[in-house]
């Protein structure tokens, strides 16, 4: 997957791939396939029959030297520690900080508007594991268009589950005519959705969010910079704070860019002045970049010093993964567009577990709190987030929902949450049963993991078992 | 229909090479570089992940507590990632290293894609150097793959054909190389490759020594299949069909490049069973973890002409250089949490790439492997720290579109060195990448007629059912 005509080739079957779906014709998709794997098994079930441990994967829980839960924890108290002494706090309140990461998935972002509608739903105080304020939301993609109504609370989530339970593709975007598909930026037209964002971001909108960002509040979305291929972070407070015509077709920019699958939906121009000069700069979907993205909380200036990162310890950190954590397994035709397609979506679910991966070591080494929350493995939805079908959002945001509202957090000791079943506390790749297994030959055996194997009840995972 | 497609595929093609020069110019296309745009006001407003070096301060003291009271024996591991053509680069550093005469034998070796290939000479040793040389710096395009011609690029599975590499694999694996790796596996030393099971979607890790340690020729068979798996660039290559026994029962897997999954991967070096419970032979604290990167850590920046052709391939450029960073931090973090020495090598920022990463040719790669070399020999090749913590690498974050540009940031590569006659103001009227690669596979085409290298005749030909 590498190189540009590499690249090319695996994007030229993309788009063939998408119009040969567009026009519904099998020719091109190839033959099916069945998944070459026993009925009911999951990849990682399958072990290798001469596998006694031969090789070892570092953090495996069982016997491990290194249990990373154990050395964030230590490292928590270590800094909540210092922090009591040092500002002379007879008491740290738990939590903190509260930061919620909404991560990109196009019409799978009805998982994690249902986990938020829930979680309201479940009427609990913050400090009895409700919903709290956050004070910070960062958004990408789908996660952006949730992002700015997360971050103004409660009182937005009839419009959060309006936008993802009543909408369908043509509410999002217009085909194009064949040919102008192929010759224009973009295979669809996503004016629908523009006009949409368009008439949400209001200006009463916008002086709701710039009078939270006065009190120190932050919300971000990510875009990609296609010419540097870069993140790039935008502080939507900050630009609301101006309140002008200007900025408001900016948060709408921004919003657009940053929902914009790449060569799906067209680009996002931004004229951007450089010392006085004008430049074009051409922006996509942050997910090109970033799945997902952490930001500190913007702390008091007069307490906020370049080597204080313990100012974050024991502060939450909320991940909504709009997706699985592995994608299903699936029968790939054999065909260069079909095994195009199915690489750059392994790619994109690769990426993701590694962004959580990252955050989650992010929050061990300053002493915060993780928590994810992303689409159960045992639920079904088709292998296409760019088709927003009512009835499968709808039944996403309903299995968000009751996840968020009867599994979220009750109260543990000393304050802290103690989460639900919907919430996990371990990145995909660490628990039990995902460890990655060598094999030595080709003798396999499918070996379902027992429920003595399940990863200890402080992190009852959703995606824990099959 | 079927002509429908076929001509919507030339109108995709046909149309990468109109331009389009509506508007203001973008600021890579004016030379300026990503790093050196900044919005002040948003910056200091942004307190980032608690503090950019302080974050790193901590994880270095993180480091420090993981120190044993028994420090255990040093062990070093060895962590290539994929990157087609760019592989001349770590084939480069792991010659100069030898030459240097300080390479250490690796406990455990873990490679991807063309880290595989190159990985597999790194854990036999010294004496594979001369071969390693041969392979990255004399073959081209046509020792690796040919364009399929017809309509098979679409209806089959691949664009390319990659017999030409089997044959390359297949001369290299020979029994007494595969006995070369089994005789290091006996001595508890190990090799992994990593690919990609396409069905399933999931990294499948195979310990090579094993495997060639059954020293049967299916074992052999086996052994090569998984690297010509690794290296499969999905769509490209065709993908590798290895038929496994589940519970007894006969099923057939597809394998695809690793780095759809994982870019890089790391295994821990073998315990012996007994000592498995033992903390000081579990130990890695004070090992040396070196990671070598086929390509630069950060992609090039470079104008992108708004087309979705374009903007699709851009995209994935873009996603496989955030897996690489992403997947490299993982492993900074593994090295913390362990008290590993952290060491990885990449192309510098500065290198001109002039190539892409399929594209074979030996004079670019000979340079790239020469670059490598002379970097580990002047002691330059090796970073501590994880991408985002160096000059020109930082975030960008903005609270509007009105911006100032940093006088003291990286300069971007003029624009004759970036790897695109798409920059700003090319030298010349050169053909645009698009017509490039349309003209490259015809010179392939042209040396699908000429005869094959001597050298490869005397391979046999694969079988079909491998490559289908």
């Amino acid at each position: 997957m590498r190189g540009f005509s590499a690249h090319r080739v695996a994007c030229l079957a993309i788009l063939v791939g998408l119009l040969s779906a567009l026009v519904g014709c099998k020719f091109l998709r190839g033959p099916d396939r069945p998944t070459p794997l026993p009925a009911g098994a999951r990849p990682d079930d399958l072990d290798d029959v001469d596998d006694d441990g031969k090789s070892l994967d570092l953090f495996e829980q069982s016997g491990s030297a290194y249990s990373l839960e154990s050395i964030g924890q230590k490292i928590q108290k270590q800094k909540v520690d210092e922090l009591r002494k040092r500002e002379a706090f007879t008491m740290v309140e738990y939590p903190r900080y509260n930061t919620l990461l909404l991560s990109g998935g196009a019409s799978y972002g009805a998982y994690c508007a249902g986990v938020l509608c829930g979680w309201s739903a479940s009427e609990k105080k913050p400090e009895d594991g409700g919903r709290p304020q956050f004070d910070v939301v960062t958004g990408i993609s789908t996660g952006s268009l949730i992002a700015p109504y997360a971050f103004l609370g409660k009182e937005y989530d009839d419009e959060v589950r309006r936008q993802y339970t009543t909408i369908s593709n043509e509410d999002i975007y217009v085909k194009r005519r064949l040919g102008r598909g192929i010759l224009a930026e973009s295979a669809l037209d996503n004016t629908p959705l523009r006009n949409r964002v368009d008439r949400t971001v209001t200006f009463d909108l916008m002086a709701k969010v710039a009078a939270e960002h006065k009190k120190r509040r932050r919300l971000y979305v990510g875009t990609t910079n296609l010419d540097t291929k870069r993140l790039v972070v935008w502080d939507v407070g900050a630009i609301a704070s101006k309140g002008t015509p200007e900025s408001r077709q900016l948060i709408v920019d921004v919003l657009l860019a940053s929902a914009a699958i790449p060569a799906v939906f067209p680009s996002v121009r931004f004229n951007v002045l450089i010392d006085g000069q004008p430049y074009e700069e051409l922006h996509v979907d942050g997910g090109v970049t970033r799945p997902l993205f952490f930001r500190s909380p913007a702390l008091e200036a007069s307490r906020y010093q370049e080597s204080d990162p313990e100012l974050l310890a024991g502060s939450n950190v909320f991940v909504l993964v709009a997706g699985k954590q592995y994608a299903d397994a699936e029968g790939v035709r054999p065909r260069t567009i079909a095994v195009g397609a199915a690489a750059v979506s392994s790619l994109l679910y690769a990426e993701t577990r590694a962004e959580l991966y990252r955050i989650y070591t992010l929050c061990i080494l300053t002493g915060m709190n993780f928590w994810v929350s992303a689409i159960p493995p045992e639920v079904t939805v088709t292998n296409n987030s760019t088709n927003f079908d009512r009835n499968e959002m709808r039944q996403l945001f309903d299995e968000g929902y009751r996840r968020g509202k009867e599994g979220s957090f009750t109260k543990g000791p000393k304050g802290t949450l103690k989460p639900g079943p919907a919430w996990d506390t371990v990145p995909p790749e660490l628990r039990g049963n995902e460890l990655t297994r060598a094999r030595y030959g080709l003798n396999l055996r499918v070996n379902k993991p027992a429920e003595n194997q399940k990863p200890p009840p402080p992190n009852p995972g959703p995606g824990g078992g099959p | 229909m079927r002509l429908v497609h076929l001509v919507l595929l030339l109108a995709i093609l046909a149309t990468g090479c109109r331009t389009n020069d509506m508007g203001p110019p973008t600021p890579t296309a004016a030379g300026i570089h990503p790093a050196a745009l900044r919005d002040e006001a948003a910056e200091a407003d942004s307190c980032g992940t608690g503090a950019k070096n302080g974050l790193f301060a901590v994880a270095e003291s993180v480091r420090k507590e993981q120190k044993p009271a028994v420090i255990p024996p040093k062990k070093t591991v060895l962590c290539l990632s994929g990157g087609g053509a760019y592989g001349a680069y770590p084939a480069g550093v792991l010659v100069g290293w030898s030459e240097a005469g300080n390479r250490p034998v690796f406990d455990v070796v873990a490679g991807v894609s063309t880290g595989a290939l190159v990985g597999m000479f790194a854990f036999v040793g010294p004496d594979y150097d001369s071969e390693l040389r041969r392979v990255y710096t004399t073959l081209s395009t046509r020792d690796i793959f040919r364009i399929h011609k017809s309509i098979r690029t679409i209806l089959g599975e691949s664009l390319a054909d990659n017999t030409p590499l089997t044959c390359l694999i297949r001369g290299i694996g020979t029994p007494e190389f595969i006995q070369r790796v089994a005789t290091e596996h006996a001595k508890g030393r190990r090799l992994y490759v990593g690919t990609t099971e396409l069905d399933g979607r999931r990294q499948v890790v195979w310990d090579m020594g094993a495997i060639a340690s059954e020293g049967t020729a299916e074992s052999r068979e086996l052994f090569v299949r998984v690297l010509l798996a690794s290296a499969a660039i999905p769509g490209f290559f065709p993908p590798v069909s290895i038929p496994i026994d589940v519970n007894g029962v006969r099923y057939q897997e597809r394998h695809v490049d690793g780095a759809v999954t994982a870019a890089i991967f790391f295994r821990a070096p073998w315990v012996p069973l007994d000592k498995r419970n033992d903390p000081v032979a579990r130990s890695l604290y004070d090992s040396d973890l070196y990671i070598l990167i086929a390509r630069k850590l950060y992609a090039d920046p470079e104008p992108v002409k708004p087309r979705a052709l374009t903007i699709a391939s851009t995209s994935v450029s873009a996603l496989i250089y955030t897996q690489t960073r992403d997947e490299l931090l993982k492993l900074y973090t593994a090295s913390v949490f362990t008290g590993m020495n952290f060491k990885v090598s990449s192309i510098p920022v500065d290198y001109p790439l002039v190539t892409m990463s399929t594209q074979f040719e030996p004079a670019e790669m000979g340079k790239l492997f020469d670059e490598g070399r002379r970097l580990v020999l002047s002691g330059a090749a090796w970073r501590t720290t994880p991408p985002g913590l160096e000059p020109g690498e930082q975030l960008s974050i903005r609270g509007g579109s009105t911006l100032t540009i940093d006088p003291k940031a990286p300069k971007l590569l003029p624009p004759n060195n970036i790897p695109s006659s798409r920059a700003g103001t090319p030298p010349r009227a050169g053909p645009s990448r698009v017509k490039r690669s349309l003209h490259q596979s015809r010179s392939i085409r042209h040396f699908c007629h000429s005869p094959r290298l001597p050298g490869l005749n005397q391979f046999p030909s694969l079988p079909r059912s491998i490559t289908q």
